[in-house]
């Protein structure tokens, strides 16, 4: 496994002087090419060693905390990626990429535990359970991002600030509708991820599931973001309450993720390398 | 001696701006269109070979190529002096003279707008255009001038287009509309109110229109300015006491009235907030005292913008702009190298022709010399020493020429290029119609 780590490691340092070059970017445009260099490297690395990974185990990365964290960031910077093609909006990166490099970093150098490789965790429930749940946090995570450029930007325009960030931020509209395009793009795929769990489950763990804090903390995760549609649909919500919204949604979203997985709940436990 | 003019041969600027020279020198010293004809009959000619007049208000510039550097520069003085009727004492001072690669390079920067009063403007692209147009009608442009100015005007462009340099306002009445641009995704089909008709909210709602604003509304204290102004954007005027109505209505406000008093009030807003659900609202307030009550800004989705804020936008998007200004002065060294280069070659093709030419002369003297010393050569003879000769000439010129050819490209082109014309004495020996057939179009 000794390549994996070393291409990881490659890609995280890419990843970092991609985030360089895009802070860099903020501040003189032109950087923005090679920020885009970087960032194509560091992607196509990572993609690389996921592919890697998959090809060795034949089943999806995610039965590992580093390997769903890996697969996570993966996807949104897929997304970003896409998002900066068709929309141009690489200013979106200056906030990605560095998170991305991270999360990476972070998750690679997180304590190992036992360990405990489950039989259950093979089943396909589990794994379209898992690969759900994943799929609408890629999707929240961005919004999360438009989110933060909302209020950073929303914040420059009334404090008559003009900073060199400023002229890189797209409309706010934009940054709006992105927020709610990708919630709309996530909250499917969460409802989906907790029916697919639950019915996964009762076989497995009889009645028991329903008090672990994982369960009880994505059922508020998806409150959080059911409230979101709500107010924006119904109450007509938009602009800075509905980027705090995003913000405070994901938030929710990293606790479940590094906090509940890592110390709190028995059932939801990542297999430790 | 015209082999010599060739080599010999530079790209000056004469000129002074709105840095160098007040407004009464520039004044005096400018070119208007119709006089332009006669400026170019009197400048072209004698030891200016081609010529261009740039005259705008904040600068009035001759781009010369001369055969000597000093002669030419006497004459586009003595032109200044005569043409305008002014002493040379007059302008000598604010002149400023610039030559060889130095003034390709300045050109470059005019054109794009870094030697300009506004960093980056871009009108005066269109004005560098106009100029090399006029010098062309009126014959004026040759090889050399066509090449700078088709040059400095690819520079102009790449600068606008790879660039911010021109990019963020730098007036009032624009920064308004580019900040609208920051808060909305489009300006298509939004709805602006003008509030009081004065010149400068004239002035932003034309430039909103222009930016697709869909439907403006006017209300003035007196209705027949407003349904005039109305009327001048397609629009409706409404009466002064429905301004609150319409809050709830509209994208954009621009309020500039002479009102002592607050018009819009905290309270109008928020209730108009609330019937709009919070869709954000663009409020642009160039009166003074002030139209709309500040405190209004802590409300969601309220952009509210003063004059003095507008005013620290147009610093900021100056600031912005400086930073681009250093990416544009490379892309005018890089296309100063290409045009340069060009410049090289064109001077190297005389050097090579005449250097192979004397060569030739001598070989063909010198054998025909031997030729008469020795009448009982035969036929075979001599076609051998004639090969022999031949021969000694081409590979003793091969490295040279090739080199030549080289060094011309290089940073150091135009010295090599003297060098050797100097080394070999070139300058003599050429007839005119090879110099001719080198300067082509002039």
């Amino acid at each position: 496994m000794g390549y994996e780590y070393v291409l990881y490691g490659i890609a995280i340092l890419f990843y970092g002087a991609a985030s360089a070059a895009l802070v860099g970017y903020v501040y003189f445009k032109r950087w923005g090419q090679w920020a885009r260099v970087l960032t194509w490297a560091a992607w196509s690395l990572h993609t690389v060693a996921l592919l890697l990974r998959v090809v060795e185990t034949g089943r999806p990365p995610l039965l590992y905390l580093f390997e769903t964290v890996s697969f996570f960031t993966w996807l949104v910077m897929l997304n970003y990626l896409v998002l900066e093609l068709v929309l141009g909006l690489q200013v979106v990166g200056v906030f990605v990429v560095p998170v991305t490099a991270l999360l990476l970093l972070t998750a690679g150098t997180l304590p190992r535990g036992a360990l405990a490789a489950a039989p259950w965790l093979h089943g396909s429930w589990v794994m379209a359970h898992v690969s759900l749940g994943v799929l609408s946090y890629g999707g929240f995570a961005l919004a999360f991002i438009a989110g933060v450029m909302y209020l950073i930007q929303d914040w420059q325009l009334r404090r008559k600030e003009f900073r060199p960030m400023y002229y890189r931020m797209p409309p706010l509209e934009v940054l709006d509708s992105m927020g709610y395009y990708l919630i709309l793009f996530g909250f499917p795929l969460l409802t989906l991820a907790l029916l697919s769990g639950s019915l996964g489950a009762i076989p497995v763990w009889g009645g028991a599931w329903g008090t672990d804090p994982k369960v009880i903390w994505s059922l508020f995760t998806w409150v959080i973001y059911a409230l979101y549609l709500y107010l924006r649909l119904v109450r007509g919500w938009g602009g800075r309450r509905a980027a705090v919204l995003a913000v405070v949604g994901f938030g929710a979203v990293l606790f479940n993720f590094f906090v509940i997985n890592l110390y709190m709940t028995e059932l939801h436990r990542y297999v430790n390398l | 001696m015209l082999v010599g003019d060739v080599f010999h041969m530079r790209i000056i600027v004469v000129g002074l701006n709105h840095r160098t020279a007040p407004v009464e020198v520039r004044e005096r010293l400018s070119f208007t269109r119709d006089r332009i004809e006669p400026a170019y009959e009197a400048l072209h000619g004698g030891p200016v070979r081609e010529c261009v007049i740039l005259s705008t208000c904040n600068r009035t510039e001759i781009y010369a190529v001369v055969e000597k550097y000093h002669a030419g520069l006497e004459a586009v003085k003595s032109f200044l002096s005569s043409f305008h009727g002014v002493e040379r004492a007059a302008f000598e001072d604010h002149l400023y003279v610039l030559s060889g690669s130095e003034a390709v390079t300045h050109l470059g920067r005019v054109a794009c707008g870094l030697d300009a009063m506004i960093l980056g403007e871009t009108q005066i692209l269109g004005q560098v255009k106009d100029a090399y147009m006029a010098a062309v009608d009126c014959g004026a442009v040759g090889k050399v001038l066509h090449n700078l100015f088709e040059h400095s005007l690819r520079v102009g462009k790449r600068a606008h287009s790879e660039t911010g340099i021109s990019q963020n306002a730098v007036s009032v009445s624009y920064a308004a509309v580019e900040l609208a641009r920051k808060v909305f995704s489009s300006l298509q089909g939004r709805k602006a109110m003008i509030i009081g008709a004065g010149e400068m909210s004239e002035l932003t709602a034309q430039h909103l229109v222009q930016a697709g604003v869909g439907e403006v509304i006017v209300a003035n204290r007196t209705w027949e300015r407003a349904s005039e102004l109305a009327a001048r954007f397609d629009g409706r005027a409404v009466p002064f006491s429905e301004i609150v109505d319409w809050l709830s209505r509209v994208d954009i406000v621009i309020s500039s009235t002479g009102a002592p008093h607050v018009i819009i009030k905290y309270d109008a807003m928020r209730e108009a907030l609330r019937a709009r659900r919070f869709r954000p609202i663009f409020l642009i307030d160039i009166a003074v005292p002030r139209d709309i009550d500040p405190e209004v800004q802590s409300l969601d989705g309220v952009y509210l913008y003063d004059i003095d804020d507008l005013k620290s936008v147009v610093a900021a998007n100056l600031r912005e702009r400086q930073r681009e200004a250093e990416k544009v002065e490379e892309i005018i060294r890089e296309e100063t190298g290409v045009f340069e280069a060009w410049l090289n070659s064109l001077e190297v093709v005389p050097i090579i022709r005449s250097l192979r030419q004397k060569a030739e002369d001598i070989r063909k003297r010198e054998v025909q010399r031997a030729f008469n010393k020795l009448p009982d050569l035969t036929e075979r003879e001599r076609k051998v020493i004639e090969a022999m000769t031949s021969l000694i000439v081409n590979k003793l010129l091969n490295d040279p020429l090739l080199k030549i050819k080289e060094f011309a490209n290089g940073s150091q082109g135009r010295l090599y290029i003297e060098t050797v014309s100097e080394l070999f004495n070139l300058g003599e020996r050429e007839d005119e119609s090879d110099v001719a057939k080198v300067e082509g179009g002039g």
